[in-house]
């Protein structure tokens, strides 16, 4: 069976999915095992393939008749066929074994659940018991190939519950998709798997329960249908107990326990203390507080020791909240969930930022490690750490009217100075010019290496004030505004509460390449100077031994060849929604 | 006791009697099988190679009955079968196709398995090309494979349905080598087309026509059919039932004798025709 080539394609692919599935994400073994039976269903389809061509082979070259002579009746090698899935089924578990070693790799965390791990073997004999019962009973070629489409579109069609909508709230109302062969937390994986409620061992049972029914129906082929009926009442117990476990809603212990730990992180986290901060972390995250630790305390090293920010903890949460089978109200969940999205606890005595489930991998590590040095570098910075000091104050209207407003063009100037109302909450607000964001972005780019990679890739990729992109083989160029380039990757505080400028972003990406030293000291001899919210950016390029940037027509001037300017020339529209609907940090 | 005893079995298709009333005895020695095309001949053989059962009548082949599922595993255990027209894995390589049908013949142990495979590669003269997809041979050299895979395990029944159809003659020489040595401790039952098969190899001959046995005996008492009927003459005999000229010149009448004519020993093919009657002249001509 390992011999067709079928099913080495089926490997290949299995293997490139599941790194598809995690390639991006820091290795969370009790996360990724759920990937694991995701990833082998190419090797689940082409076991299907494979078996089917095997199963159907002797009546299609018209081998049966010399094989009915031998001692080994057609039934018995049937049976030698289901047998030989148990290669197949090593092949899944080499695949696997594989998959860890790549995840063991990167320092993961958790603990892989042997339940999860199953399903992906016994997919690929579930699927492999299908071919050869499709095989015994038509031996036509064509058939195993369209019951791999079937089956997918059974997968497909299964999955649809959690497709695009909340998926635990959906599994909870209809448990259908439990049906399929693989459900994943979600179909954008960014669910953490501490608050899915997953009838894993229901469902193994269910899949167990499968195999037997479908290889009955394979031997009753040849007849001895009533030796077969306890192989088939056996399977078909199994599997009316593994639905109806699997249908079966959670408990109210086990919404409570995820409330608890949803609402109380504190009450189940291990807390460590390194160089003054303090970090928890959920057990089994504790390994992650040395990714956590590197960029906060590269930044550190970097703020003026009177500067730092003190009594710092860094707690884990769970980035996504949903009401689902939890039992928190949903006015709580979105409390939560909007606290979190500003990185920072509003009613801890000291200071805390959050960091949650997700941190990435190889190229995508530095743009979460840069979002807790920015966290620490903004706090020093007296950044506003939260929506509710995003309230200017008259004499801070009065400044900013003085200084910031006039550099904003003509036109949206009368429209910004509107918003400006004493007390008046804003959404969030922005740094535009402001020396102090350039700052906190070289001290959060320089902390780790991968912070510097993060950085320099997203500048080289969006020159200043340009995004390139490709489409259908051609490069475009688009003038998008201030925004910083790093969003999706970059952590809440950096596209949420306070947007970080352009500008100051490719300033910083520039202080980059020069020596640290350098820059580090400049900014230490003027950190009072930079801190002030009123600090322009422009004052301090000479003694950083920076340039003022190229304007936008030279930088499209010097675009390459290769890049074209998107049809329209500029647009300048998301400048006029960001000056519109936002006000400098004060 | 004969290792194949067959009384009075009958084989219906439908409303086609392809076996009728058949009834003989196979001891050790080789039995061969002689009959036109749909004279029974296959279905017998498979009828006795266990794929198929008789509508009625009696086989018993060890003193087994092939209908009881447990005798008919003994059987198999010790036959071996090349059917007429054999279906090969033609990605397999020669070797491949004859191991997975030792595996089918249950011999579990890799090693033995595979010394066995290569002595009956051997035997048949294909040593050479085991490695060789089977879809790369001739068709002569299939037909070598699939009684490869017959001789395997040393069978104390042999079952060959034509098995020399196809081979060239010193593949066919290389054959009744094979077989009379095969012969000479074990029963074989074959059929074929080729007479002088039969009168090279069979102690025993049985002449099948419409799916009865027309003639049980040794191919020199089916040669003695013949006798007083086959000729030698100068000239076509018009009245022979088949009059074809020799190498030497000379026309061999089968029928009256023509004036002027030698009668002549007759062969196992001239008493096989004779046999048939009209219906293998018509055949033959």
């Amino acid at each position: 069976m390992l011999r067709h080539p079928i099913m080495w394609v089926g490997a290949l692919l299995s293997i490139v999915t599941y790194g598809i599935f995690t390639w991006h994400a820091a290795p969370v073994l009790h996360r990724d095992d759920i990937f694991t039976a995701g990833a082998l269903l190419p090797l689940a389809a082409a076991t299907l393939i494979v078996a089917n061509l095997a199963s159907s082979r002797a009546t299609r070259n018209a081998t049966d008749e010399l094989y009915d002579t031998t001692s080994s009746s057609p039934g018995l090698r049937t049976v030698g066929h289901l047998v030989s899935l148990a290669y197949a089924v090593a092949l899944a578990l080499g695949l696997i074994g594989l998959m860890f070693v790549y995840m063991f790799l990167d320092r993961p965390v958790g603990t892989p659940r042997v339940a999860e791990i199953v399903v992906g073997p016994l997919t690929v004999a579930l699927f492999g018991t299908v071919g050869i019962a499709i095989g015994r009973w038509n031996p036509h070629p064509a058939l195993g190939p369209m019951a791999v489409v079937v089956a997918g579109a059974l997968q497909y069609l299964l999955l649809q519950p959690i497709i695009g909508s909340n998926p635990i709230n959906s599994l909870d109302r209809d448990p259908s998709p439990w049906l399929a062969p693989w459900i994943p937390t979600s179909m954008t994986g960014g669910v953490p798997s501490e608050l899915v409620i997953r009838p894993a061992g229901w469902h193994l049972l269910y899949l167990v329960g499968l195999i037997p029914i479908i290889a009955a129906f394979a031997l009753s082929r040849q007849g001895s249908r009533g030796r077969l009926l306890p192989l088939f009442i056996a399977g078909t117990a199994a599997t009316i107990m593994g639905v109806v476990g699997q249908f079966t809603p959670a408990s109210a212990f086990q919404r409570a326990a995820l409330a608890d730990l949803l609402e109380h992180p504190e009450d189940h986290q291990v807390c460590e203390e390194r160089s003054g901060v303090t970090y928890c972390a959920y057990p089994a995250y504790v390994g992650w507080i040395d990714r956590w630790a590197a960029p906060i305390e590269g930044a550190m090293d970097r703020i003026p020791v009177d500067e730092r920010p003190t009594d710092l903890t860094v707690r884990q949460r769970f980035g996504w909240y949903f009401e689902g089978p939890i039992d928190v109200p949903e006015e709580t969940l979105r409390a939560i969930e909007r606290a979190h999205r500003r990185g920072l606890q509003d009613d801890d005595p000291g200071t805390t930022l959050w960091t949650d489930t997700r941190w990435g991998r190889g190229a995508t590590e530095g743009g979460y490690a840069i979002g807790l040095a920015l966290a620490v570098t903004m706090e020093a910075l007296d950044f506003p750490s939260s929506r509710a000091d995003i309230r200017p104050t008259p004499d801070e209207i009065a400044l900013f009217s003085a200084t910031v407003l006039p550099t904003i063009e003509e036109r949206f100037r009368n429209k910004t100075a509107r918003l400006l109302r004493p007390g008046r909450r804003l959404y969030g607000c922005h740094t535009a010019h402001q020396a102090r964001a350039m700052v906190a972005m070289w001290i959060a780019g320089q902390s780790t290496p991968a912070t510097r990679a993060a950085v320099a890739n997203s500048a080289a990729d969006s020159p200043y004030g340009l995004t390139i992109y490709e489409t259908n083989g051609k490069r475009y160029a688009t003038y998008v505004g201030p925004f910083i380039p790093l969003y999706p990757e970059a952590p809440p505080s950096m596209w949420d509460r306070v947007s970080l400028g352009n500008a100051e972003f490719h300033y910083a990406a520039r202080l980059l390449s020069r020596p640290d030293e350098e820059v580090a000291a400049v900014i230490a001899e003027r950190w009072d100077e930079i801190a002030e919210p009123t600090a322009i950016t422009e004052t301090f390029l000479d003694d950083l031994g920076l340039a003022p940037h190229e304007t936008i027509e030279d930088q499209i001037a010097g675009l390459p060849d290769d890049v074209k300017l998107e049809r329209g020339g500029r647009r300048r529209w998301s400048v006029d929604e960001f000056f519109a609907q936002t006000i400098p940090c004060l | 006791m004969s290792e194949v005893s067959v009384n009075g079995i009958v084989k219906r298709f439908g409303t086609t009697r392809a076996l009728d009333e058949v009834s003989f005895d196979a001891g050790a020695g080789i039995t061969g099988l002689l009959g036109p095309n749909g004279a029974g001949k296959t279905t017998l053989l498979r009828v006795l190679a266990t794929v198929m059962s008789p509508s009625s009548g009696e086989v018993r082949i060890f003193g087994r009955n092939p209908a009881s599922p447990s005798d008919r595993l003994q059987i198999r255990r010790r036959l071996g079968y090349m059917p007429q027209e054999p279906g090969f894995h033609r990605n397999f390589t020669v070797f491949e196709f004859v191991d997975y049908v030792a595996i089918l013949k249950e011999m579990t142990d890799r090693k033995a398995r595979h010394v066995e495979v290569s002595r009956v590669l051997h035997t048949v003269g294909l040593r050479k090309v085991e490695s060789r997809k089977i879809k790369a041979l001739s068709g002569g050299m299939r037909r070598r494979v699939a009684l490869a895979q017959a001789l395997l395990g040393e069978p104390e029944l042999l079952i060959l349905d034509e098995p020399t159809a196809g081979l060239d003659p010193e593949q066919r020489l290389r054959f009744r080598e094979t077989m009379s040595h095969l012969g000479e401790d074990r029963a074989i039952i074959l059929s074929t087309h080729q007479t002088e098969d039969v009168a090279a190899l069979c102690p025993r001959v049985i002449v099948m026509n419409h799916g009865t046995a027309l003639f049980s005996g040794s191919p020199r008492e089916l040669a003695e059919v013949a006798r007083g009927s086959v000729w030698l003459s100068s000239e076509r005999a018009p009245e022979a039932r088949l009059s074809y000229r020799t190498g030497e010149g000379r026309y061999r009448n089968i029928g009256p004798a023509p004036g002027d004519a030698d009668l002549i020993d007759p062969t196992v093919e001239d008493g096989y025709l004779m046999l048939l009657g009209d219906e293998a002249f018509v055949e033959a001509a």
